[in-house]
């Protein structure tokens, strides 16, 4: 007679777990089956790796804790959980669940038991997508990879493209000869600072990197790949396939599973409580039904067991939502209901996801004429219109309304810039506020937002920038045929004397225009910053007007793209528009004409593109001639903030007598803040941008500042104080508090401003914008 | 301070002119209350907080005042000087203020002359690309005729950065380079070992360019340093001095 159980649990993820405890917890009879090692996904993770535990503010109902921390105490803590509680784990892998009757029969290691119900979190990670190549059954084949300092002095190669896939390459790479095979020919799929990471390790020659390419077979101790060049075959004694993870459907099919259609990212049909739709007592979590949070998948694990328990209970953050809707007139699930269906960007949104978009955003109740955000400010939410309607005032006067179900503040979400317009209430009306980091997620992972935001985005510039008059459907029109394209540091986007094709809307970082002079050397004379367009000359020009000055990208851009021959077409059926760019036309030939540069002038312009400067909105500049080297700015910039300096004195460029020290620039398209997991960089309402206290250390800012400004430091107030006989001698390890990014934050707290400028005796060290840095140095250049 | 001299030329004191009268215990007063205003600017440079304010400021003030003493102390004492702690402390802020004139000296006129700097660099990235060619001068010698390492050896120096070093080198000049001699033996060479050595001499050459540039750019930086290694002491002692000063007149008279 087989054992019986009410609950058998099949996995010990977060889900598996979180259900598993509770089962526990309230004496019902129960068995959690894992084949490898509890919470196995993490377990597999990089040794010391930071598990986050987003969405933040969600509560987690569970016997079972989890907080953000290092992988090894989130393992520990667990396992003395399920001591604890008495969970009943049996390390084994299951080999059939078949439903026979009411009852669940399930095979495992030869042996086998019955169940009530079936609670099946079993994750993807179980299930990594293999390459289908002939030798993929070796040992020396791995889908993972947790100790890179296991591996040393032999041949690895990664297969991959993905963060993961790069972080296992850069942490191997110490000790290995190691090379990455990418199916595509860039890494777009990855966060920018590993792109950069590895693209380095390219260069450098410390990895190779095989591009568009793919296995063909895999022998002992070498591979075959195909690349464009043709076969070619790489040492290899150690495989790591990192080509994600794909759901175990075949598995889930075979018990009955029901689908929600056949695509191939399609996930198991349930109902509310989890339970499949197909076959009853069959509960499915976690991952397999998309969501790969461990928080959420806790939650799902509880709230099963409440459910077969016999309890309903509201969703986990009911309360958040409430709070939010409270201050708001009439009920709040009509409310609720009414903000689900009006805002039109949000309507792909699974409930999750929108509940959780709304728990992250405030909303606002604003009265006729009440200004939303004033131009210039360096706020960076985005609205949603959940009633009534607003107003853009642009600059020429111009007002554009904005009306329920529709946004606007979406130029914040290029991080750092400043507001292009002011906001005005049109009449009383209710806004939806939503954290710029909020829709980056969501633009990441619901492809309906990004490509919404997008067409909204390049119908605005064009309205705002180029064609304020033309009519909607010109633009609608005109929005469709453009296309985005994106820019590398001081790659052309056209060059003097190119037939002009195209014109360019810059949507993020900044070009730098330059023009030949008589002795052909490229003289550059201004830059345009995001928000501007560049190349209409040649566009709104009937004939084929070659272009009048070189445009490269001064820092990595995006663009949208309009090409001549699309905007022709729509602009014969345009009589008004047509106008408009003929003033255009004749306003920029003047301004050509005007603009007469020298040589030693665009000499000052190239130092401040190649540092980067132009991109500065506050930048510390030391005046050699009057510097004596005393170093009190640096010593002021440590006795202000903890003991560390943020400005390093000696280093950094020069040019003439003018030094750029190594401190923060407050960009105006801060590159530090493009991945900030906690969101701790953020941007004050002056522009400064400073390092918020929930900084994990993860040092992601550090990699992706191009300027070096931002480093790592032990939190000294939280170290150890106090005497200590033992720790003069040397006898007893000084105890660190935990690392933290710090960066120059232009001593906001400080009323006096700035210590390091007031602290200079001879008044050397200054604090100048781009412009008066380019009169300054022409000054010093002897140029003025 | 010309009022105090102008006064000083008017007020014709019964007896013997010091600072026992009226117009005395003014300016000493007045010059006491100075000294403890110059000794607090070293308390107000390391107060970064503070925005009592800028130091910039506070400098210019700490410089003109310190100036006046030498002439506000005379008039104080009428012009009374022996072999006493009353003109030892006299002595004291003279030094101190000859210094520090100095050293307001040295601060104007050495930042424009720091040539590495004017060049766009630092000392930092000087003594980087010195390094940078001392490795390149390494890789050069490897596997090479003992003629050549014998060579290297008598035109190769090691950049030793002692601070008598720094003060006291001029016209820096590692060896004594008698281009025949070394010509002759470059010929001596293999024709392989000809070209090396001429790179190897270009090298050496640019090496000896560079830091005799470090030394005086570093030399001046030390300059900048080194009068308030005087300057500091005396400012000290004749603070200290000041008090003896006024304790005895006061107690011991």
């Amino acid at each position: 007679m087989p054992q019986h159980f009410e609950i058998a649990v099949i996995g010990a993820g977060p889900a598996g777990l979180g259900a598993a405890c509770n089962a526990a917890h309230h004496k019902i009879s129960h068995i959690l089956f894992e084949k490898s090692e509890i919470a196995n996904t993490i377990y597999e993770y990089q040794k010391g790796k930071h598990v986050m535990a987003e969405p933040g503010k969600l509560p987690l109902r569970s016997h079972i804790s989890f907080a953000p921390g290092s992988r090894e105490s989130i393992l520990s803590s667990w396992q003395n959980t399920l001591k604890e509680k008495g969970v009943n784990l049996v390390k084994a892998e299951v080999s059939s669940i078949k439903k026979s009757g009411d009852l669940f029969q399930i095979e495992y290691d030869g042996k086998s038991c019955s169940v009530n119900n079936v609670i099946l979190c079993i994750g993807v990670q179980g299930t990594p997508r293999k390459l289908g190549v002939p030798g993929e059954d070796q040992s020396h084949i791995a889908y993972t990879l947790s100790d890179p300092d296991d591996f040393k002095g032999i041949s690895i190669v990664v297969v991959g493209a993905g963060d993961s896939a790069i972080e296992n390459v850069i942490a191997l790479s110490k000790h290995n000869s190691v090379a990455i095979i990418n199916r595509s020919a860039e890494f777009s799929r990855a966060k920018d600072a590993n792109v950069r990471l590895i693209q380095a390790a390219i260069q450098s020659g410390k990895v190779r990197c095989f591009s568009n390419a793919q296995i063909t077979r895999i022998e002992q101790s070498s591979i075959q790949i195909a690349t464009p060049e043709g076969e070619v075959s790489c040492a290899c004694n150690h495989l790591i396939i990192r080509a994600g993870a794909v759901l175990p459907r075949k598995f889930l099919e075979k018990i009955g599973v029901g689908f929600s259609s056949d695509k191939p990212d399609a996930v198991p049909s349930i109902d509310d409580n989890y339970q499949s739709t197909t076959v009853s007592g069959l509960y499915l979590l976690g991952a397999l039904i998309g969501y790969p949070l461990i928080k959420h998948a806790i939650n799902q694990g509880h709230e099963v067991i409440e459910h077969l328990r016999g309890n309903t209970l509201e969703p986990a953050d009911q309360v958040l939502v409430d709070e939010k809707l409270k201050h708001i007139p009439g009920s709040i699930a009509e409310n609720y209901a009414t903000i689900r269906h009006s805002l039109p960007l949000f309507v792909d949104l699974n409930e999750p996801q929108f509940r959780e978009l709304l728990i992250d955003s405030d909303l606002h109740l604003k009265a006729k004429n009440e200004v939303i955000f004033e131009k210039n400010d360096y706020t960076d939410s985005f609205y949603s219109v959940v009633a009534g309607s607003v107003e853009v005032l642009l600059p020429s006067g111009a007002v554009i309304p904005i009306r329920v179900g529709q946004f606007f503040g979406e130029m914040g979400l290029i991080s750092g810039r400043r507001r292009t317009a002011t906001i005005r209430a049109a009449s009383d009306c209710l806004l939806l506020e939503t954290p710029r980091k909020q829709i980056l997620k969501l633009m990441s992972s619901v492809t309906s937002v990004k490509r919404l935001l997008d067409e909204v985005f390049m119908l605005r510039a064009l309205e705002t920038n180029i064609f304020p008059d033309a009519d909607r459907s010109f633009l609608v029109e005109l929005t469709r045929k453009a296309t985005i394209k994106n820019f590398k540091k001081g790659e052309k986007l056209f060059s003097e004397g190119d037939i002009g094709d195209a014109l360019y809307v810059i949507r993020k970082g900044s070009v730098k225009i330059s023009r030949k002079d008589r002795s052909g050397r490229d003289v550059c004379f201004t830059y345009v910053s995001a928000g501007n367009f560049v190349g209409e000359m040649a566009l709104i020009t009937a004939a084929d007007t070659p272009r009048s000055a070189t445009v490269s990208a001064a820092v990595g851009c995006e663009t949208i793209v309009l090409q001549k021959a699309d905007f022709q077409e729509l602009l014969s059926k345009s009589p008004k528009v047509r106008e408009r760019i003929n003033l255009l036309v004749q306003e920029r030939r003047v301004a050509n004409i005007t603009e007469d540069t020298t040589h030693s002038e665009g000499a000052v312009l190239d130092f401040i593109f190649q540092e980067g400067l132009s991109d500065a909105s506050n930048v510390l500049v030391i005046d050699s001639d009057l510097c004596i080297a005393c170093d009190n700015c640096e010593s002021a910039c440590a006795g202000t903030h903890n003991g560390y300096s943020r400005l390093d004195r000696k280093g950094g460029k020069f040019f003439a007598a003018v030094q750029v020290p190594i401190s923060c620039r407050h960009c105006e398209n801060p590159l530090c803040m493009t991945d900030c997991p906690p969101d701790a960089l953020t941007r004050l309402p002056d522009g400064e941008v400073v390092i918020r206290d929930n900084c994990i250390g993860c040092g992601n800012c550090i990699s992706n500042c191009p300027y070096g400004v931002i480093q790592l430091v032990y939190d000294k107030a939280s170290a150890a104080t106090g005497f200590s006989l033992l720790a003069m001698l040397g006898l007893k390890k000084k105890e660190k508090g935990p690392a933290k990014a710090a960066k120059c934050d232009m001593c906001s707290d400080l009323s006096g401003g700035p210590a390091c400028v007031r602290a200079c005796p001879t008044g050397a060290a200054i604090r100048v914008n781009p412009s008066e840095l380019v009169q300054l140095m022409q000054k010093k250049g002897g140029m003025v | 301070m010309t009022i105090f001299t102008l006064i000083y030329l008017w007020h014709a004191p019964l007896g013997v002119a010091n600072g026992g009268t009226g117009y005395g215990l003014t300016t000493g007063t007045v010059a006491a209350s100075a000294m403890i205003f110059l000794m607090l600017y070293a308390k107000r440079k390391r107060a970064y907080q503070s925005s009592i304010g800028t130091l910039k400021s506070w400098l210019s003030a700490h410089v003109w005042i310190g100036a006046a003493l030498i002439i506000l102390v005379p008039l104080h004492t009428g012009f009374q000087f022996n072999y006493n702690v009353h003109t030892l402390s006299y002595l004291f802020i003279v030094v101190t203020i000859l210094t520090g004139i100095w050293g307001v000296f040295l601060c104007v006129s050495v930042p424009p002359n720091l040539e590495a700097r004017r060049e766009g660099q630092s000392a930092r990235s000087l003594l980087t690309e010195v390094q940078e060619l001392s490795n390149q001068i390494a890789a050069q010698i490897k596997n090479k005729s003992p003629q050549f390492l014998q060579l290297a050896n008598q035109i190769d120096f090691t950049v030793e950065l002692s601070i008598w070093r720094i003060l006291f080198t001029r016209n820096f000049l590692p060896v004594e380079l008698d281009e025949k001699q070394i010509g002759k033996k470059i010929n001596e060479l293999s024709t392989q070992e000809q070209e090396d050595a001429l790179k190897l001499a270009g090298l050496v050459e640019r090496k000896i360019l560079l830091v005799g540039k470090l030394y005086r750019d570093l030399k001046l930086l030390a300059l900048l340093k080194i009068w308030l290694y005087i300057h500091l002491p005396f400012a000290v002692g004749a603070f200290t001095l000041l008090i003896i000063h006024i304790f005895s007149i006061f107690y011991l008279w």
